[in-house]
């Protein structure tokens, strides 16, 4: 059996004063898993995506990576697009598509990867555009195009969904799963949308810093 | 409210403490500034009242000077005098050498010279003989043939001639002030002094003109020269003014109509008084630059924080508070700033002030800062506050655009052309009439002083300031590729991006290039001026005193035999002797040095200015390669007719002898300047052949190089010399303090310590702030860059781009407009340097340390930016917007 892309084991994650985010979870991502993870606010899904992505270390417990390649994590093997609009504003789309392959030391030009991106996201055509020209839900997809730019083999979406109309949405993860059934990628998306939710194979849902797979019935 | 400064101060500390910081180094500033401005000028009134001749001239109005006396004895304690009197001489004849000179009209002046000398050392200086009999000035004797020994014939008005004989030959430096018309209309205001003079003794003078001095007041009169106690005049120029014309006014009173005074010590501390507000406006026009700019950095730090304090704002105004206490709420950041910024900036001034030992207490100086500290401050957070006051919640939670490029009114009006323009046109127009200090040919010298001119730099330092930020924002929008070559060596494979940013950011970025720029050009106009004027006032001194330490004797009791002595004192390197003596040149008596051409280098700087058509060194080795050369004064060639080669016969003492010889000479060419030399005609030839030609070796004068402080090498010259009170050693640091203009005498190297004290933290405090608070406004872009996975490489690439940058354009603008601006003051006072500087002088090493503590500063600042977060990724990610 091959190695998981992410093995969780027993990780949990406080905040200062007293604020248990992720509580003794244990947990495995495979290459090609299509995760829903679901919860309301305030849940711990953000901070357990984080701890997966390795923006940040669990406070108890271990987290790791055994079946992806000895090199940088991110952007190269997990892409991440995240919560709230995070692109550079001085920077255009194309230019901000551009920097994870820079970071990743990809070679060649990137143009057709920027290209394929955007497209993917529906905003073809749009390279020229400042994200201050965009709307909030354009500059949520352009984040999502950014993370696909370098082929990660794990994607981790954070309510990629939030701002965009139902039928946008829709789109958008139908785009995300063709995608990562076309590259064998992981996919993790934390959604409070349970039609998003329906798209994934498995669905861990969290609450006050645990999880539990809904699949199954039982912890993870 | 207390909860709400109490927070402030707990969680806001690090802004409240840079926007503090930048207030208190404003405040610093002017404090210091202020108090080193009013106490130059107390040191100019106490150097320029020395320089006074008689304070007053005070004319009886009839033939006894009683009624003056009693009045000055019931008005002016402590006061000295001495009894002059004047008589109008038809001519003056003598018979020398077989043929009879006559003179025109001229004066007799009857006083005690000796005792006269005594107290106004300045007005009389004996060239021969001595000062017991009868003296004649220079010019008489040289118009006459006369020399010490002959016999002179006084043709008096309405009277039979007497005959004197001459025992001495003076030169009258102040003749124009001592023989000044006083009393009436007529007799008031400058007037060309006479050429023929004798001096006589009061009894022989009485015996002379008693007559007349009773009878016909219109053809002699009496007058009294006073010395007032100059310790009992306010250090203030202005005040001084006050106390003294009012002194004058009181004894005029007292005498009621009985005599008339000529008041030169009014006269001359009104031109001080001139001086001074000239030298304030220059002092504070060197560091206003640095208050402005360290006004500005606080604005940038305070501007960093606006988003922030909008987004509290519109919580407050959403919860509906009332514009009132909303307000005394928004202020209290400003208030706490003002607050802790003056009184830091108090503090630190008084320290320094203290440490150069200035007088702190000046009030004026101190209520400026504190005004500045709080009105700037106000201006700072209260405009925008004001602003945003009339907006609703909602539109104060809107981020304000922070990229973008400039787009100032100021830019589409051409604003910084147009202050150019005027620059240039007043500059040009003050350089053609220049700057003339001392402007009064004859009579007491008065000040006139061009304020106007300021206007030139002024407007040069705000226009190309603007231009500045035109040309950063104009190279930024159209010269991305060249950006990003520049920065390719820092940035990389990112380098295209990166000046992708830097182009769409040009706003901000251009901003910082000005900020450094204007910090540099503080410190390097600052700097410049101040290294040109100290290094161009010391040589006026040595100049005028000859070498770092002088030995000064007579013909009868030469410096030369000391020598040995003086070159073994302690802080003395070097030392030569150099002859001062006087040569007939036709009927003109002239100085004539004495010099070895090859060895005076040693002791003394030669500049290229002191001669004509020839460098220092040429015309050093000109002289040596003619035993019998001579340079001579530009006057002396055209009243002569000369040309390189010719022979000039002068008259000189002999040795043994007490008249003058002739002793042939071969012009060499023309000399301007001369250490020691007087700056009216004199002559320059070899030691070794006027040794030979008047049998007399001794050299009257010698000169001394010092290793170190030549106030220390004077010193222990002094001490060696202990046992020869007969001469006089001088060295260059009290020759600074007390030749020149006052303005020239003016020590600025309290200002530039305190100018270049200043420059540091400025300058690593604009490129470190301009770098970090830059960092602050784009966290959110860095975590971002972070959370992609960038390194130091990454994210490096992005901050070493934008730094270089800044601090490589704004270190080049800088340099070019202090450099502009430290030409445009130098130019504007150049009249008042003799010889003017050829040159500025750049103190390249302060100017390397300072740019080299911007670059510190940049690393210091690029490498907090890239040092781990305290917070994690995904709380830097949601800390709301950017700018």
């Amino acid at each position: 059996m091959a190695e998981p892309l992410v093995r969780i084991e027993a990780v949990t994650r406080r905040f200062p004063p007293d604020v248990v985010a992720v509580a003794e979870v244990s947990a495995q991502v495979l290459a090609g898993d299509r995760i829903a993870l679901q919860g309301v606010s305030g849940s711990g899904k953000s901070s357990l995506l984080a701890l997966i992505a390795g923006l940040d270390r669990p406070d108890a417990g271990r987290i790791t990576w055994p079946g992806m390649r000895n090199e940088a994590l991110r952007p190269g093997q997990i892409g991440i697009a995240f919560q709230s609009a995070s692109l550079v504003p001085s920077l255009n789309l194309a230019e901000n598509l551009t920097l994870p392959w820079l970071i990743a030391d990809r070679a060649g030009d990137p143009s057709r990867a920027v290209a394929e991106a955007l497209a993917l996201v529906g905003l073809a055509g749009m390279e020229d555009r400042l994200p201050s020209e965009l709307s909030g839900g354009q500059a949520l997809r352009a984040g999502v195009a950014r993370a696909l730019v370098t082929s990660p083999r794990l994607l981790i979406a954070d309510e990629p969904t939030g701002q965009l109309d139902g039928e946008t949405g829709r789109a958008l993860i139908g785009a995300l799963v063709e995608w990562a059934d076309a590259t064998s990628a992981a996919l993790i998306v934390a959604t409070h949308d349970a039609a998003v939710a329906e798209r994934m194979d498995r669905r861990w849902h969290m609450a006050f810093g645990r999880v539990t797979e809904a699949r199954t019935g039982v912890p993870t | 409210m207390r909860r709400w400064m109490t927070g402030l101060l707990a969680r806001r500390w690090l802004a409240l403490a840079t926007a503090a910081l930048g207030v208190a180094l404003a405040v610093a500033l002017t404090a210091a500034l202020g108090l080193f401005v009013l106490d130059s000028a107390r040191g100019m009134t106490a150097r320029t009242v020395a320089k006074v001749g008689p304070d007053w001239q005070v004319q009886q109005q009839g033939a006894d000077t009683a009624n003056a006396l009693a009045a000055l004895d019931a008005t002016i304690p402590g006061h000295r005098q001495a009894v002059v009197g004047f008589a109008d001489i038809a001519g003056l004849s003598a018979a020398v050498g077989g043929t009879v000179q006559t003179t025109g009209p001229g004066k007799a002046v009857g006083l005690d010279l000796s005792a006269y000398a005594a107290m106004f050392p300045a007005q009389v200086r004996l060239m021969t003989g001595n000062l017991a009999g009868a003296v004649i000035a220079q010019q008489t004797a040289a118009n006459l043939h006369a020399a010490v020994g002959d016999k002179i014939s006084i043709a008096r008005i309405g009277a039979d001639p007497v005959t004197v004989t001459v025992e001495g030959v003076i030169d009258l430096p102040q003749a124009d002030q001592f023989f000044q018309q006083v009393g009436g209309t007529a007799r008031t205001g400058p007037t060309a002094p006479p050429d023929n003079v004798v001096l006589l003794p009061p009894d022989a003078f009485a015996a002379a003109f008693g007559a007349q001095l009773d009878s016909a007041p219109q053809i002699a009169w009496r007058q009294l020269h006073v010395a007032l106690d100059h310790a009992a005049l306010p250090a203030d120029p202005v005040a001084a003014l006050t106390q003294s014309a009012g002194l004058a006014r009181h004894f005029e009173a007292e005498v009621a109509g009985g005599a008339v005074l000529a008041d030169n010590l009014s006269a001359r501390i009104d031109s001080v008084r001139q001086d001074s507000l000239f030298a304030r406006v220059l002092f504070l026009f060197l560091g206003l630059p640095g208050v402005a700019v360290a006004l500005l950095l606080t604005a940038r730090i305070t501007g960093t924080g606006h988003d922030r304090r909008r987004g509290e704002l519109a919580l407050l105004q959403t919860r509906g508070m009332a514009n009132g206490p909303l307000c005394l709420r928004m202020a209290a950041e400003g208030l706490l700033v003002a607050g802790i910024g003056t009184a830091a900036g108090l503090a630190l001034a008084r320290v320094l002030v203290l440490a150069m030992g200035l007088d702190p207490a000046q009030p004026w100086a101190w209520g400026l800062a504190v005004a500045l500290g709080f009105g700037a401050t106000a201006g700072l957070y209260g405009l925008p506050l004001r602003a945003d006051l009339a907006r609703t919640a909602r539109q104060n939670l809107d981020p304000v655009q922070t990229i973008g490029g400039l787009g100032q009114a100021w830019r589409r009006m051409g604003l910084d052309l147009v202050f150019l323009a005027i620059a240039a046109a007043v500059f040009f127009q003050t350089t053609a009439q220049g700057y003339h200090l001392v402007t009064a040919p004859e009579g007491v010298p008065v000040a006139a002083v061009d304020y106007k001119a300021y206007l030139a730099p002024g407007m040069l330092w705000l226009g190309a300031g603007l231009l500045i930020l035109r040309l950063a924002d104009l190279g930024l929008a159209r010269g991305r590729k060249i950006v990003a070559l520049l920065i390719r060596p820092v940035a990389g494979r990112y380098a295209s991006l990166v000046a992708a940013g830097i182009v769409r950011d040009r706003g901000r970025i251009a901003t910082g290039i000005l900020l450094v720029a204007l910090t540099f050009s503080f410190a390097v106009s600052t700097s410049v001026f101040n290294t040109t004027y100290d290094g161009q006032a010391l040589v006026d001194a040595q100049l005028t005193n000859g070498a770092d330490v002088a030995v000064t004797g007579t013909p009868d009791t030469p410096a030369g035999p000391t020598l040995s002595q003086v070159a073994a004192a302690p802080g003395i390197t070097a030392a030569q002797g150099m002859m001062h003596r006087y040569a007939y040149v036709g009927t003109d008596l002239q100085d004539i040095y004495g010099i070895d051409p090859a060895r005076i280098g040693q002791v003394t700087t030669l500049s290229d200015a002191y001669f004509r058509d020839i460098g220092a060194k040429a015309a050093m080795a000109q002289l040596a390669a003619t035993p019998d050369g001579i340079f001579v004064a530009d006057e002396t060639v055209t009243d002569f007719q000369l040309v390189p080669g010719d022979r000039i016969n002068l008259r000189l003492r002999m040795a043994g002898r007490a008249d003058y010889s002739v002793v042939p000479f071969t012009f060499v060419g023309v000399v301007r300047e001369f250490p020691t030399a007087p700056t009216d005609s004199f002559l320059v030839a070899n030691a070794a052949y006027i040794a030979k030609m008047t049998g007399l070796p001794s050299a009257e004068t010698v000169l001394a190089r010092a290793g170190g402080d030549p106030a220390k090498a004077g010193t222990a010259v002094r001490q060696a010399l202990a046992a020869r009170p007969d001469l006089k050693v001088t060295d260059l640091s009290e020759t600074a303090r007390r030749i020149g203009s006052s303005l020239v005498a003016v020590d600025l190297r309290g200002l530039t310590a305190l100018e270049t004290g200043f420059a540091w933290p400025l300058m690593a405090g604009a490129m470190g702030l301009v770098l970090a608070l830059g960092h602050i406004e784009r966290r959110r872009s860095l975590a971002v860059l972070r959370a992609l996975g960038a390194g130091a490489g990454g994210i490096g690439a992005f901050l070493w781009g934008e730094a270089v940058l800044v601090l490589g354009f704004g270190l080049a603008a800088g340099l070019g407009l202090g450099l502009g601006l430290a030409q445009a003051l130098v130019k504007m006072i150049t009249q008042v340097f003799d010889p003017p500087p050829e040159s500025l002088a750049i103190p390249w090493p302060l100017l390397t340390g300072l740019a080299l503590a911007g670059v510190l500063a940049m690393v210091l600042a690029v490498l907090w930016a890239l040092s781990p977060p305290r917070q994690t990724l995904t709380f830097a990610l949601r800390d709301g917007t950017e700018g």
